[in-house]
């Protein structure tokens, strides 16, 4: 066989992989999200399926922005979750079981934006951390109760350099540090929000106040 | 001399990328989302005093600065007046997150109708 058949040989098959490759990611169904073209979005306090207690409020603080950014009116993040609180529901668990027709009512929410955490927080190997972020959201419409939008929030970042002395300081240091200053997952949590919400290929739609047409 | 223009041109450089990436934003932000991690976090590190300045100050800035104050914070405002005691400020909040975030109403309006109850069973 010559060299030029081989390298015809070879890059055939690969050829072949790239275009099935791009056809197998069907694009996102955003036809509900159309439909519904939602205003405003409660978010609803996360549920924890991590080990990391704090990590539905931490998570909580870093959403704001990002949904805002996107378009949308955000209700007060805080000011919901103590608003809820108030009228019996003391934990997220509770909180995600209200329904949709008691927010509609009492909140006047267009969209309910559920978020359950699956993994969070830093995880020590031996000479160095893994921190990871994982976030499940579900975007719902608050009259249909239609899915609008789903997607995962995730990033991980490791610490520890490349000379082992460095990397045992660095994971000592890190372990002390750790839930005071140098917590590093609500800048991990931003960038997996930004990624996920800001995604080409299945993010979030443009919300009425970053659509050209603002003034509807 | 040489080593001094590039770096008033990289310093120059990088305040021009900072500066596009900061106006993509709609809103100002200020210390919200700071405010709102410490509250749950570091709970009584700042009393609800401290918080109202942080956020008036952050308000002033963004009138300042002529961008929209982002949603949440008047309510947010509004809502720390209340938990103060100062009524008048409290609803004057509120009714400010309501005129620039018609979204709010609903919610808004039933927290001061519920409000407006109470008062008048107390009297």
């Amino acid at each position: 066989m010559s060299n030029a058949s081989r390298l015809r040989f070879l890059l055939l098959p690969c050829l072949i992989l790239i275009a099935s490759g791009c056809a197998t990611t069907a694009p996102y169904d955003y036809t509900a999200f159309k439909r519904s073209r939602p205003r405003s979005i409660v978010v609803i306090p996360p549920t924890n399926n991590s080990i990391e207690v704090n990590a539905p409020y931490i998570y909580l603080s870093t959403l704001t922005r990002p949904l805002a950014e996107k378009g949308y009116y955000v209700f007060p993040v805080f000011v919901i979750d103590y608003f809820l609180k108030e009228n019996g529901l003391p934990t997220p668990a509770e909180m995600n079981g209200i329904a949709l027709d008691k927010i509609g009512e009492h909140i006047g929410a267009d969209a309910v934006l559920y978020v359950s955490i699956e993994e969070w927080g830093q995880k020590y190997q031996v000479l160095q951390s893994v921190t990871k972020v994982h976030a499940k959201l579900r975007l719902v419409d608050v009259k249909t109760g239609e899915l609008l939008w789903d997607s995962t929030a995730r990033a991980e970042e490791s610490s520890g350099g490349n000379d082992l002395g460095s990397m045992l300081v660095n994971a000592v240091i890190d372990q002390i540090l750790d839930s005071t200053i140098a917590d590093p997952t609500p800048g991990l949590a931003r960038q997996a929000n930004n990624a996920a919400i800001d995604s080409h290929v299945r993010g979030m739609l443009d919300g009425p106040y970053k659509r050209p047409t603002a003034q509807e | 001399m040489h080593m001094t223009l590039w770096r008033t041109l990289t310093l120059v450089g990088i305040f021009l990328i900072a500066g596009c990436a900061t106006n993509k934003d709609i809103y100002y932000w200020g210390n919200y989302e700071e405010l709102i991690h410490a509250s749950y976090m570091k709970p009584g590190s700042a009393d609800s005093t401290t918080q109202i300045e942080k956020l008036n100050t952050d308000i002033q800035k963004s009138e300042a600065l002529g961008k929209r104050i982002a949603p949440g914070i008047y309510a947010h405002l509004g809502f720390l007046y209340a938990l103060e005691g100062k009524d008048s400020q409290s609803k004057a909040a509120f009714r400010q997150e309501e005129a620039l975030y018609p979204e709010s109403t609903v919610w808004i309006e039933g927290m001061l109708n519920r409000a407006r109850q109470n008062e008048e069973k107390q009297l």
